[in-house]
């Protein structure tokens, strides 16, 4: 078995590791108690789980929400509502058993239907991942023997078949809409204030802040100015505990003009000087040019630099709203060195990803931070993908040896970027500022800020 | 047994000073407490050992060389001599387990020291062990751990590892540690002392970290500095106003549990310590007085 993945059983492997994580030397340790007040550029309209489109969506999802499983660092599935999973039928068929005392924040017991009721859901909205799942489900591959167990029956043997359960829009509600994750929402102010208090009935345990606010502050220097004054506690995309989550990438619609021609779109890649976007404005970056950031899935060779091209036209850049001015003016002002007539137009980071224009520049991070399925979300943004790209993540899905699998990622990574469609710029840290004396604070690879081991220091 | 032999080791330091007790201690300390006067203790033995267990939540210390760890869901009760730390008896605590984020204990030596009661933040309740022989003989299971005057007793509030008030002379709390001669460490970490206890009041407000354990009129204490900062372990007396640190020892990793008793020329401190590489482990300081 050496070499092949390994998922089955899982759980109580993390779950002891969990109970042996540790945070570094730390005198004080973690005390319970204490309100946090978090500062958003937009809050969501809705506690709903969704596939979030920025920062403040995978903030509000996290606290609210709890998912039937995780993903962990190496990229495998960890126990999350669900406490333990085992294949079967060769591995066409998996059955996930729920924590036995495990309720939503209404006090329903958490049961196997609805888990089911929240994954048709979920399947649905057809997101990436939804997509994937749905594609490798049997016709009604989903059932509920009884109240604990979940049954998921595949048409193939897959590799990593539970990961898109970890998709915040998989995440499990109960019929009256209500979550099971860290926090309760008690009250939403829409445009304004999300108030939240301590669930004590979640998975993991109470968490350590009995209170949080999230409170929209629009203007992105009012976020750094109420950090100082400290009206806040935590400003959302401000420097502080970060995590190399997203991709600064430029998505060309190679459908009209000018990028219809593969020698256009060759110059926008050679256009930017991506080492120097780095240094400058994106400190923390990676500028090697991957479309997953290198937690994910490492570069294998250093890029060789092209001759800078010429292109002509005008274009359309959809900006999206949380790349930094001063990135989005450096692009643009790339592009212009090439001979492109560029206007901007910023919008939001949900309507940026599906805004029709010849080219869009966002931040990306992915709905599950797993290399496969990030591969497919990217494809599914670059709209007319390689057929030689889909293929090869198709055969990287159903690969079930982790290392020829890793190369078949490799290479469709590769391949994906080689019609020059979906252009990475850098790997960008996402971060959160936080004022001194609030602990525990972290991003994970999805670039979602963590605030259920949050604590504050007396 | 034999497998208990393997599965700890002892590392023994030669005796003499091994840390510098003569300079100030840390600036919080400077600021609301008597600065160090004078090192009335001198550092005789130190010992090193490594239970098989992932992470300490209290400890105490027994006669016949015996101790006891609160780890996980388990009493693990070791004899720990010169020829090592060796496993006798681990007695799970009663189920069923809540999950906690920051696991916590309490073990509280009563009747003269024959019998140990044993609260856990995941478990719904606290039990009862004789000590006969050296041995755990578990006498009965309760709602809380009895406590003088407190009708309530002690136990944790549900999911976190805070012990609910209130206490006598103590207040409301809630209390992060507390021992049964009536010193607490409250919520916010300030050290707390009875006020019958002393009889002139409370002490002048002292920071700490959350290990506590008292041996008469001195307290072993920690530091209360935050993630980042290395640890300390102080022996203070606290029933002076203000408490005087008598001794401020730098720890390797962070303290999660103390226990101290009287040694004919002084003190024995043992600290359970979590370090990010090593674990858990248990250091020991024979203390004794300067002439």
């Amino acid at each position: 078995m050496s070499g092949r993945l390994r998922t089955s059983g899982a759980g109580g492997v993390c779950a002891l590791l969990a109970a042996c994580s540790l945070p570094a030397l730390a005198a004080l340790g973690p005390r319970y108690g204490g309100d946090l007040r978090v500062g958003v550029a937009r809050l969501p309209a809705s506690t709903t789980p969704v596939v979030p489109a920025d920062a403040a969506e995978r903030l509000v999802g996290g606290l609210v929400h709890e998912t039937l499983l995780h993903i962990d660092r190496d990229g495998l599935p960890a126990a999350g509502l669900a406490e333990s999973w085992v294949p079967a039928a060769g591995g066409r068929e998996w059955t996930l058993t729920l924590r036995a005392d495990a309720r939503f924040q209404d006090d329903a017991p958490i049961t196997a239907e609805d888990a089911v009721r929240s994954l048709r859901r979920f399947l649905a909205d057809r997101s990436a991942a939804a997509a994937h799942l749905a594609d490798g489900l049997e016709v009604d591959g989903l059932a509920a023997p009884d109240t604990r167990h979940l049954v998921l029956r595949f048409v193939e043997p897959r590799a990593l078949p539970l990961s898109p359960l970890a998709s915040p829009a998989a995440a499990l509600a109960s019929r009256g809409g209500a979550g099971s994750g860290p926090f309760q929402p008690v009250l939403l102010i829409p445009g304004r204030r999300l108030a939240l208090t301590a669930y004590p009935g979640h998975v993991r345990g109470r968490p350590y802040l009995d209170h949080v606010d999230v409170i929209q502050v629009p203007e992105p220097q009012g976020l750094s100015a109420d950090l100082g004054a400290r009206r806040i506690d935590v400003a959302l995309g401000k420097t502080g505990p970060s995590s190399l989550a997203a991709t600064l990438l430029l998505v060309l619609d190679a459908s009209r003009p000018p990028f219809d021609r593969q020698d256009a779109r060759a110059a926008v890649v050679s256009a930017v000087d991506r080492g120097d976007l780095v240094k400058q404005l994106l400190p923390g970056g990676d500028p090697a040019a991957s479309l997953l950031v290198p937690a994910l899935l490492a570069p294998l060779t250093e890029e060789t630099a092209l001759p800078t091209e010429r292109a002509a036209g005008a274009i359309t850049l959809v900006v999206a709203r949380d790349v930094p001015p001063l990135v989005s003016q450096r692009v643009v002002a790339h592009l212009e060195a090439i001979g492109l007539r560029v206007v901007a137009d910023p919008r939001d980071p949900g309507e940026a990803r599906s805004a029709p224009a010849q080219a869009r520049l966002l931040l990306f991070s992915p709905e599950i931070a797993e290399a496969g399925l990030v591969l497919e979300e990217l494809a599914a943004l670059a709209r007319a993908p390689s057929e030689a790209g889909t293929a090869l993540a198709a055969a990287a899905a159903r690969e079930l040896d982790i290392n020829q699998r890793r190369t078949l990622l490799h290479r469709a990574e590769a391949v994906l970027r080689s019609d020059s469609v979906l252009v990475p710029l850098a790997s960008v840290p996402v971060s959160s500022g936080v004022r001194p004396g609030v602990h525990g604070l972290s991003v994970d690879l999805s670039g979602r800020t963590l605030l259920e081991d949050a604590w504050l220091e007396p | 047994m034999l497998a208990a032999l393997f599965g700890a080791a002892v590392l023994a330091a030669p005796a003499g000073p091994v840390a510098d007790v003569s300079r100030p201690a840390d600036a919080f300390a400077v600021a609301t407490v008597r600065a160090l006067p004078r090192s009335s203790f001198e550092i005789v033995h130190t010992t090193r050992a490594f239970p098989l267990v992932p992470a300490v939540t209290a400890l105490a210390l027994l006669e016949h060389d015996r101790l006891v760890l609160l780890s996980g869901d388990a009493l693990v009760l070791y004899r720990w001599d010169a020829a090592g730390l060796v496993e006798l008896v681990r007695e799970p605590l009663p189920g069923p387990m809540s999950p906690v984020r920051s696991p916590a204990g309490l073990l509280l030596l009563v009747e003269n020291e024959s019998a140990l009661w044993v609260l856990g933040n995941r478990s719904p309740g606290a039990v009862l062990y004789g000590l006969e022989g050296g041995a755990l003989m578990k006498r009965l299971e309760a709602h809380a751990v009895p406590f003088p005057d407190a009708p309530q007793g002690l136990r944790y509030r549900s999911g976190t590892n805070l012990i609910e008030g209130p206490l006598p002379g103590l207040g409301d709390g809630p209390f992060v540690a507390a021992t049964l001669d009536g010193l607490a460490v409250s919520r916010d970490g300030v050290l707390q002392a009875a006020s019958s206890s002393a009889g002139e009041g409370p002490v002048e407000p002292m920071r700490v970290g959350t290990a506590l354990a008292t041996i008469g009129e001195l307290a072993v204490v920690t530091s209360p500095m935050p993630p980042g900062e290395a640890d300390r372990l102080m022996l203070v007396t606290w029933r002076e106003t203000p408490p005087e640190i008598l001794v401020s020892l730098p720890i390797e990793g962070a303290v999660r549990a103390v226990a101290a008793r009287r040694r004919p020329k002084g003190v024995q401190v043992v600290a359970a310590v979590q370090h990010p590489e090593l674990g858990a482990y248990l250091i020991s300081y024979e203390l004794a007085r300067d002439p």
